[in-house]
């Protein structure tokens, strides 16, 4: 970029921040704390979960997630169709794998790699009660699984399968956050009744939390794989 | 009852799904049967709760409604809904080959169609965001469909830009968030006389409208559009420029409702950022010579009369810039879908090459001379009514009313270069004729002959609106609209025909990626200067 | 500055460690140094998270942008800096005895050399049976950047590329004086309705 369009890119994005410092200024006065004092009156009691992360977004705001798995979603199924070339990909066994990796480094993963498939459960299943969640567990267990490129490259892996899957557990999800409709009367919930114990309630937290993390899971694996058969 | 808002954003996905696991060439009929259903459904809730619509707010989970997600309707939201179904239907039957239709195609576009019903009908912000969002990426997929090296260009552009222009969205919902303790829009609205006048609300609308503009594509940050209409198929730029464009400026009726009480004075911004969008888009159209790249700027400069309607602080005119909205929707539809129709048979997008289209395909010519009329505001189409309610407002105003006459004199220039397509011997045979793409293109074309004609009852009925004041059969009406095609048939043949410069030029102009970023940079800052600061 | 605790202390450090790092990755030009910043970036970024207790974003940031993304990146700029090229050539202008020996060669190695690419080349028997007028197909459906043929008429070796693609402008510059070698660069087609 020349000079001259750095200096104005400069002069705009200052001109901004000097309109956003002096906004934040009476941040202290102006902050309300509306949400935050209802959530940390009632979150525990209404959805089960000590973590109030994962009460709001399995709960009081499960549209939104629904729709934030939904992009996932789209984004694997969109790469998935852009990557798909039409000549045999059985021809074009042309490209010849310059990189080994080291040795250090297979050894390392196959330690490592069941510990982190651990971790990643641990991060799912826990999500109720301890930081992490569906989503956070999801990227996890992913990276786990994509160690084992590492490992083997040579790895087949039937994409076809696992997106069919992945859409399965999208409609399994959108089910199990409707069957509210029947037990509670509005959508979108958990099915528990509202007056039900506090272990009750987790059991659907879990539940969502588990399809949840599969499916992110396997969204990352295919959005990997699209990319590492790139051109075979 | 109350539901069926769900409903109609869970069935299109639903069955998008559907279509897609089970890749079986007789499931696509799922689709038809899912889009028959969306419609009756928006039938019946719309007889439920017409003139009641207060009581269409209800909460996800029954939580407090300051905490939850809500969703509500109006009459405004209804008739998109309405529109949307509609959009959708043609586009269905346009691209659906019995057997042949590709499952890929339909997974996004139903899909699309869903996430479009929950931004259309949602009442909280953050929700708005993440309906946004997934509709900018649809919408990029649905644009590379081709998987062609532009396409992809294209694609990736619309993404960028238009994921800019949501993150300054989500920015302005945060700082929202931070003064009222709630995204509902509407506890924000009564909350708005309290904080209507901090520094960081201002700050916020700025942002918000950003977002905004980039979505609508508004001068300066259009130049996704014709990117994105020059590469996508047919459909896909009938579905964009029709109605997800629209989607922008529906947010912006609505976050305007929602700063009603903050008393900002936005309307001589926006209309003077609309003139400049409307005279830049005939500008770019007048130099064009492909077909799409023609109506796409076409939309752009349409978008600029809905915007100087939308920015005005009288009434009428204000419903005008609404109802310009339905209108172009059909219009613009039917002559991108037409076009389509006619470059897949001659091959070639380039007007000056195309002739003979009347004698070829006679039905496709005749619904694509409804679309050009009804475009340039001829009587008897709907055009004309949406066109005469603004200039009837803004007639007192002289520099507001010559701006008007002479977009409108483009406008019509522009279409009378693209009706030469029209004249010539017959040079093609048009030996597939899908009927059910003419029904579609037959349908719309009905749309905008009715919507011209029995305007009265209808907006009267829907919206409650009393339009008597325009009359079709005066003889002033008539004579003023051959008045302007006369002078843009000369404009054309003295000017544009010759093709002598700057008009390449101005063809060839392209602003790079980067260019478009210091440019919606700078537009923040203008907005906050006249906003903030003044 | 009266009561600054450790912890906003730090928060503000690390914030200026942030912006350090954006501009860094803005300079940069080697693509490897800018995915490493990039991880550090997510890594200052979580850590900013947990000091304003925000333990589940933290986490998730750490997952996505400290591990999956820099592999995609890495994937990506490995499979970009590999110049895939296609050599339907059967005399010895590349290949002489199963060694890279030919003129073509050389030249091929310069060019690659001083982009920091790496060379592919191949003569796949499967790929070099399709027809002439196949190439500019080949070169859109799969990622070969480079197709090499001869042009019996006039003798002259033809590289053929797609014209979107900087690299090829630089090889035809590259290839102006030698007269044998003629550069063909196919026009993205107008696709679709």
């Amino acid at each position: 970029m020349s000079v001259s369009k750095n200096i104005i890119l400069f002069a705009l994005l200052s001109v901004l921040l000097i309109v956003f410092m002096l906004a934040m200024q009476d941040l202290d006065v102006l902050y309300n704390s509306y949400g935050r004092d209802y959530y940390l009156l009632y979150g525990l009691e209404e959805t089960g979960s000590r973590n109030l992360v994962s009460a709001i977004y399995l709960d009081y705001r499960l549209f939104d997630s629904l729709f934030e798995a939904g992009i996932l979603l789209i984004a694997v199924s969109g790469i998935i169709w852009i990557s798909k070339h039409d000549i045999e990909e059985k021809n074009a066994k042309f490209m010849i794998d310059k990189y080994k990796t080291p040795d250090l480094f297979v050894t390392f993963s196959r330690l490592v790699y069941p510990l982190m498939l651990t971790f990643g459960f641990y991060v799912i299943i826990n999500g109720h009660l301890s930081p992490g969640g569906g989503f956070q567990g999801g990227a996890i267990v992913a990276t786990a699984i994509l160690i084992l490129y590492y490992i083997d490259s040579e790895r087949e892996t039937n994409i076809g399968l696992i997106v069919t899957i992945e859409k399965y557990i999208f409609m399994t999800i959108i089910v199990l956050a409707s069957i509210s409709l029947f037990t509670r009367g509005t959508f979108f919930t958990n099915f528990m009744p509202l007056d039900a114990s506090l272990q009750m309630k987790s059991i659907y937290l879990v539940l969502l939390n588990l399809l949840i993390g599969f499916k992110v899971a396997l969204g990352l694996w295919t959005i990997f794989t699209a990319f590492l058969k790139e051109g075979r | 009852m109350i539901f069926i808002p769900v409903y109609l954003v869970i069935i299109p996905i639903f069955a998008s799904l559907v279509i897609y696991i089970f890749k079986n060439k007789h499931m696509n009929y799922l689709a038809l049967l899912a889009q028959a259903v969306v419609t009756v459904l928006a039938i019946v809730y719309y007889q439920h709760f017409s003139g009641n619509f207060e009581a269409t707010m209800f909460v996800f989970g029954g939580w407090d409604d300051r905490i939850g997600i809500s969703m509500s309707n109006d009459a405004l939201s209804l008739s998109f809904v309405f529109l949307t179904v509609f959009t959708w239907w043609m586009v269905l039957l346009y691209t659906f080959d019995k057997g042949n239709t590709n499952h890929n195609f339909i997974f996004f576009l139903l899909f699309l169609e869903g996430v479009f019903f929950g931004i259309l009908m949602t009442n909280d912000l953050f929700n708005m965001f993440v309906f946004l969002e997934l509709a900018a990426i649809l919408v990029t997929i649905l644009i590379a469909f081709n998987k062609a090296g532009n396409s992809f260009r294209a694609g990736i552009y619309y993404l960028l830009v238009n994921t800019a222009g949501v993150l300054t969205f989500l920015i302005g919902i945060i700082l929202i968030y931070f003064t009222f303790g709630t995204i509902n829009i509407n506890v924000i609205t009564n909350l708005m006389p309290l904080y209507g006048d901090e520094l960081i609300i201002k700050f916020a609308y700025v942002l918000l409208m950003s977002g905004i503009a980039v979505k609508s594509a508004l001068f300066p940050v259009f130049t996704w559009l014709p990117h994105a209409h020059g590469v996508a198929q047919s459909a896909i730029s009938a579905l964009l420029s029709g109605l997800i464009v629209k989607g922008g400026l529906y947010l912006f009726i609505r976050i305007n409702q929602m700063y009603a009480a903050a008393n900002y004075d936005y309307y001589a911004f926006f209309f003077v950022l609309g003139a400049l969008t409307a005279i830049v888009g005939v500008m770019f159209a007048l130099s064009q010579k492909d077909m799409k790249q023609i109506l796409a700027y076409h939309t752009v400069s349409q978008i600029g009369i809905m915007m100087m309607g939308l920015s005005s602080q009288d009434v009428n005119v204000y419903y005008g810039g609404v109802l310009h909205i339905f209108n172009h929707a059909l219009f613009k539809s039917l002559l991108f879908l037409g076009a389509g129709v006619i470059i897949k048979v001659y091959r070639t997008k380039k007007v000056n090459e195309i002739r003979g289209v009347f004698k070829t395909m006679p039905w496709v010519s005749i619904f694509m001379i409804v679309g050009m009329l009804s475009i340039t505001g001829a009587p008897l189409f709907n055009g004309f009514i949406s066109k005469s309610i603004i200039k009837y407002g803004i007639q007192d105003s002289g520099i507001k009313y010559w701006t008007l006459f002479i977009i409108n004199i483009g406008t019509a220039t522009s279409f009378i270069k693209m009706s030469q397509i029209f004249f010539g011997p017959q040079s093609l045979s048009y030996p597939m004729q899908r009927k059910l793409q003419n029904f579609a293109l037959m349908s719309i074309a009905f749309g905008c002959i009715i919507l011209g004609n029995f305007y009265i009852p209808i907006n009267q009925g829907f919206f409650g609106i009393d339009l008597s004041y325009i009359h079709i059969f005066e003889f002033a009406k008539f004579f003023d609209y051959f008045l302007t095609l006369a002078i843009g048939y000369l404009f054309y043949y003295f000017i544009i025909s010759k093709d002598k410069p700057p008009i390449p030029n101005i063809r060839n102009f392209s602003i790079s990626f980067e260019a478009s970023n210091i440019i919606f940079i700078a537009l923040i800052v203008v907005m906050t200067i006249y906003f903030v600061l003044l | 500055m009266g009561d600054l605790t450790l912890i906003d202390a730090s928060a503000y450090a690390l914030q200026v460690l942030l912006i350090i790092l954006a501009i860094a990755i803005v300079m940069h030009k080697n693509n490897g140094t800018i995915i490493i910043l990039i991880a550090s970036f997510s890594l200052v970024t979580a850590s900013l998270y947990v000091l304003n207790s925000a333990p589940d974003v933290a986490i998730a940031e750490i997952a996505i942008n400290s591990a999956i993304i820099p592999l995609i990146y890495v994937i990506s700029i490995s499979r970009q800096r590999e110049y895939i090229i296609l050599d339907k050539v059967n005399d010895d202008f590349i290949i002489s005895d199963n060694s890279f020996t030919g003129i073509g060669y050389v030249i091929l190695k310069r060019f690659a050399d001083f982009y920091h690419l790496e060379l592919n080349i191949t003569n796949d028997p499967g790929l070099c049976a399709l027809g002439e007028g196949e190439d500019q197909v080949l070169c859109e459906a799969t990622n070969v950047d480079l197709i090499i043929t001869k042009d019996t008429e006039t003798n002259q070796y033809v590289f053929k590329g797609k014209n979107s693609s900087i690299l090829i402008h630089k090889l035809e510059q590259l290839t102006k004086d030698h007269d044998n070698i003629r550069v063909v660069k196919f026009k993205d087609r107008d696709v679709g309705e």
